[in-house]
């Protein structure tokens, strides 16, 4: 395998994309038990669709607990592919956001189609037609969408008084992306054939086969951005799962010998705080130590 | 509309940066809709004015003293910055350590927040009220002066904020411009919201500056640890209130009977919020009846703390989180009840309940309950004769935020209330969706300065407003009307609401707890256990 300098470039971007991506998640995943800070409506709540919880059971710690993981999944598919929790309470927002987001699906997806496509070689016909399809709508959505968004945000009072140059910037590249892909398969690569090529010659054991210089420079970009997005909000693919499953619907009580042991190595940390009633001259005390004091 | 400002202008702004406006609040219905919907705002005095710090919005739940000179303000600064970095430290911050990081990494600043604010609704869209305000600020600060290389990138992720004593004694009073109602959050498409930064922030202030209102601090947790209650009663006043208690029950019911205080071995220990046996006996009074004849074994607790169910750790310190909380499950362990029941508090419920649940391990971990969920249970079985003809008057229920969007116990209060009220009928919005009453995180007891005026005035307006809309068609005077209230900081806040607005007189609005509407409709008891008379409503102002 003899790759060109842009070809390895990218797959470098792919690693570090990945990684970044990895590195967030587990730094999320292996932050300490903290409190619990759950709201309602928990949509795994069984049979208590206005937003009750298991507290309103009689003795309810006697009692198995009556959780539906379908009520969870109904809500995280209308949030992913719908985006409904904007289209009830920001409709204005909606407008333009959605097709934005709809349109990165569908480029991701693209994006995945153009990697079958180069490893898979020949391609079939409804592969071919569903690359396009997805590639096209995706970047029309992104570019409609993106300049909504931009729009909004530069014209609205509410939106451009907290955005910050980094916003107005992601938004910038993500467009000027989204650009260069379309005006690319426009004028140099209508069936996304030079793409595909770029893609599979990663895969190849054969040495690399030079690209027009719009092929590369769209991969080139697009490398870039994905090094690029995990130290970003926009990252936030992977935040919205523990802003979810591990605060807003972690309601699991503390029950069980689990619970108990994580509940004693919390509070054997070490407490920092240095006001007047925590901080006392000496050795640092642990969480259990202070709890007991009174002050 | 408020008036636009930007946080380098927050930080570099000499005097006042806000002055409210009543014209600008958001209107009120009939017979609101003229002055009486506008009650001026009382400012601090000159005096005052020398000694604290009110330059946010002409308010200060705070207290800060302006700094005496250059060496204060740089060390306030300092400490500030100490306490920031311990936020991010996973031993002095293990207990919000996690969902910290995903509110401070992750805002579209899409601003759906704003619109389900009540107090940047209610104050005519004031921008520092603004959810995100507070929370931009604090993570501007942290990208420029606490993350590694933040100078360098501050001014492209728009962190151009000036740290410096105004910013942060700002910064400290708009963590008390929310009342952590989280109303924000139910809407926010990344599932965010801004109430646990405006928690954490209050942490830095309490935790490493020694710094927070003196009604939650001194007056509060600090004074229900020595003494036994956050209302300053001691045991021996709880036995004398209880008797008295026992004597009113027993003029009002004809029912003779001693109130069980720490009976080993009930199956329930019954904690009231302390404020209850002061400004509303008739609640505790009410809880005893209801217990006494549906025969329960219950008792109440005479140790310190283990009367008073509050904890205001869970608005502003999480070491005073967990003593409170320590005491109250020792309390229940010394007595070795089958459970605790938790009377009509909102925060007490959470705080016990939900947030300190990960502290309580072994047999401190005693199995704790809503009351509602009890006295739904109560009704629901028949074990009390009920006529709801009794309550033959429109009612309403409040929903505090802390019982239902952050308990989930929305159906028990409504389910009894369709039994025992026939004009029952719903605020809009409701259950979940609920607003809040304006006096959470702590801000109904905060009586100190003009607060109580900025409190009523705009925390609560939108809650003013949904009463007036429920009872719409009825707000003649001589038709008594009932807000049904379970929770006593959600009645503090009502009673200083409608006083402010001299709403029970103009308008023959009432508050009360669930329980009493419960005791009122028992058909075997000769009197009605609640009466309207709005000449016995203090003057809370006076
Ligand atoms: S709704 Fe959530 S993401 Fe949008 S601005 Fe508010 S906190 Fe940020
Ligand atoms: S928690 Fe409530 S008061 Fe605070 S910002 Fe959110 S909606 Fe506003």
């Amino acid at each position: 395998m003899i790759l060109s300098v842009s070809q390895g470039f990218c797959l470098l971007c792919v690693v570090v994309f990945a990684l970044g991506l990895a590195v967030r998640a587990v730094r999320y995943s292996r932050a300490p038990m903290h409190l619990r800070w759950e709201l309602y409506p928990v949509p795994h709540e069984a049979g208590k669709p206005y937003g009750g919880s298991y507290y309103e059971e009689p003795d309810w710690w006697k009692r198995p607990r009556k959780r539906t993981f379908s009520g969870d999944l109904k809500v995280m598919l209308s949030e992913i592919f719908l985006h409904a929790g904007l289209w009830q309470h920001n409709r204005k927002m909606w407008v333009v956001s959605y097709p934005f987001h709809l349109g990165i699906y569908f480029v991701a997806v693209f994006l995945v189609l153009l990697v079958v496509g180069g490893v898979a070689g020949d391609l079939a016909l409804v592969l071919h037609n569903l690359t396009l399809g997805f590639g096209l709508a995706g970047m029309l959505l992104v570019i409609v969408g993106g300049v909504g968004v931009l729009a909004r945000r530069l014209t609205d009072p509410d939106l451009r008084s907290l955005t910050a140059p980094a916003d107005y910037f992601n938004l910038g590249f993500i467009l000027a992306l989204a650009v260069t892909w379309f005006v690319t398969w426009l004028c140099v690569d209508p069936s996304f054939a030079l793409a595909r090529g770029f893609v599979r010659g990663v895969f190849d054991a054969a040495p690399a086969t030079p690209v027009p210089h719009a092929v590369a420079a769209e991969m080139v970009l697009l490398g870039l951005f994905l090094v690029y997005l995990p130290f970003t909000h926009m990252s936030h693919f992977i935040g919205k799962w523990f802003t979810y499953h591990h605060v807003r619907w972690d309601d699991s009580p503390n029950l069980g010998a689990a619970y108990e042991r994580k509940v004693a190595a919390a509070l054997n940390r070490p407490v920092g705080w240095s006001a007047p009633h925590i901080s006392k001259p000496g050795k640092k005390k642990t969480w259990a130590e202070l709890a007991r004091e009174v002050e | 509309m408020g008036k636009a400002i930007t946080m380098r202008e927050l930080a570099a702004a000499d005097g006042q940066v806000v002055r409210l406006d009543p014209a600008d609040f958001v209107p009120l219905p009939p017979p609101y809709d003229g002055a009486e919907g506008r009650p001026p705002l009382r400012s601090l005095t000159e005096s005052q004015k020398q000694r604290l710090d009110d330059s946010l919005d002409g308010f200060t739940a705070l207290r800060l003293p302006h700094p005496q000179n250059r060496e204060e303000e740089d060390q306030l600064v300092r400490r500030f910055l100490e306490g920031v970095r311990r936020l991010l430290s996973a031993d002095d911050n293990w207990t919000f350590l996690g969902p910290l990081m995903l509110r401070l990494d992750y805002c579209a600043k899409c601003q759906t927040c704003a619109e389900a604010c009540p107090i940047y609704l209610a104050s005519g869209r004031q921008e520092i009220y603004r959810p995100t305000f507070r929370s931009e600020l604090l993570r501007r600060i942290i990208k420029k002066y606490v993350a590694p290389g933040g100078r360098i990138w501050s001014g492209f992720q728009g962190a151009d904020v000036d740290l410096n004593w105004r910013t942060v004694a700002r910064l400290g009073e708009l963590a008390y411009r929310c009342t952590l109602c989280r109303r924000c959050a139910q809407v926010c498409p990344i599932g965010i919201g801004n109430a646990l930064i405006a928690r954490e922030i209050r942490k830095v202030f309490s935790q490493e500056l020694g710094l927070a209102p003196p009604e939650l601090h001194r007056l509060g947790t600090v004074q229900q640890l020595k003494i036994g209650s956050s209302t300053g009663m001691s045991p021996a006043a709880l036995m004398d209130s209880i008797e008295l208690m026992q004597e009113e029950v027993e003029e009002k019911t004809g029912m003779k009977f001693a109130w069980p205080v720490d009976r080993e071995g009930a199956d329930i220990l019954l904690i009231h919020n302390a404020g209850e046996f002061l400004s509303w006996p008739e609640n505790p009074e009410a809880f005893a009846i209801i217990l006494e004849k549906a025969g329960i074994s219950w008792t109440l607790s005479s140790e310190l703390v283990g009367y008073d169910a509050v904890n205001y750790g869970v608005w502003y310190d999480d070491v005073q989180l967990a003593r409170i909380a320590l005491r109250h499950a020792e309390v229940a362990r010394k007595l070795k009840v089958k459970k605790i029941v938790i009377g009509e508090c909102g925060h007490a419920h959470k705080a016990l309940t939900v947030v300190a649940d990960r502290i309580l391990g072994g047999e401190l971990n005693v199995p704790r309950e809503s009351c509602l969920t009890l006295l739904d249970h109560l009704v629901s079985s028949g074990r009390l004769r009920l006529d709801p003809q009794r309550n033959d008057f429109p009612v309403t229920l409040h929903d505090p935020c802390n019982i239902v969007r952050l308990m989930g116990i929305v159906e028990p209060q409504r389910r009894i209330l369709r039994r025992i009220a026939p004009r029952f009928r719903e605020m809009s919005p409701s259950g979940t969706r609920n607003y809040c009453c304006g006096g959470g995180s702590g801000f109904a007891i905060m009586d100190g300065l003009n607060f109580p005026d900025w409190r009523s005035g705009v925390a609560g307006r939108m809650k003013f407003k949904q009463i007036l809309d429920a009872f719409a068609g009825e707000l003649d005077a001589s038709v008594p009307k009932y807000v049904c209230a379970p929770c006593s900081n959600c009645k503090g806040q009502l009673r200083g609401l409608l006083d402010y607005f001299d709403a029970t007189r103009k308008c023959g609005i009432y508050y009360g707890g669930l329980v009493e509407l419960i005791v009122n409709a028992m058909a075997d008891l000769e009197r009605p256990f609640i009466t309207f008379d709005a000449d016995l409503i203090p003057a809370v102002r006076a």
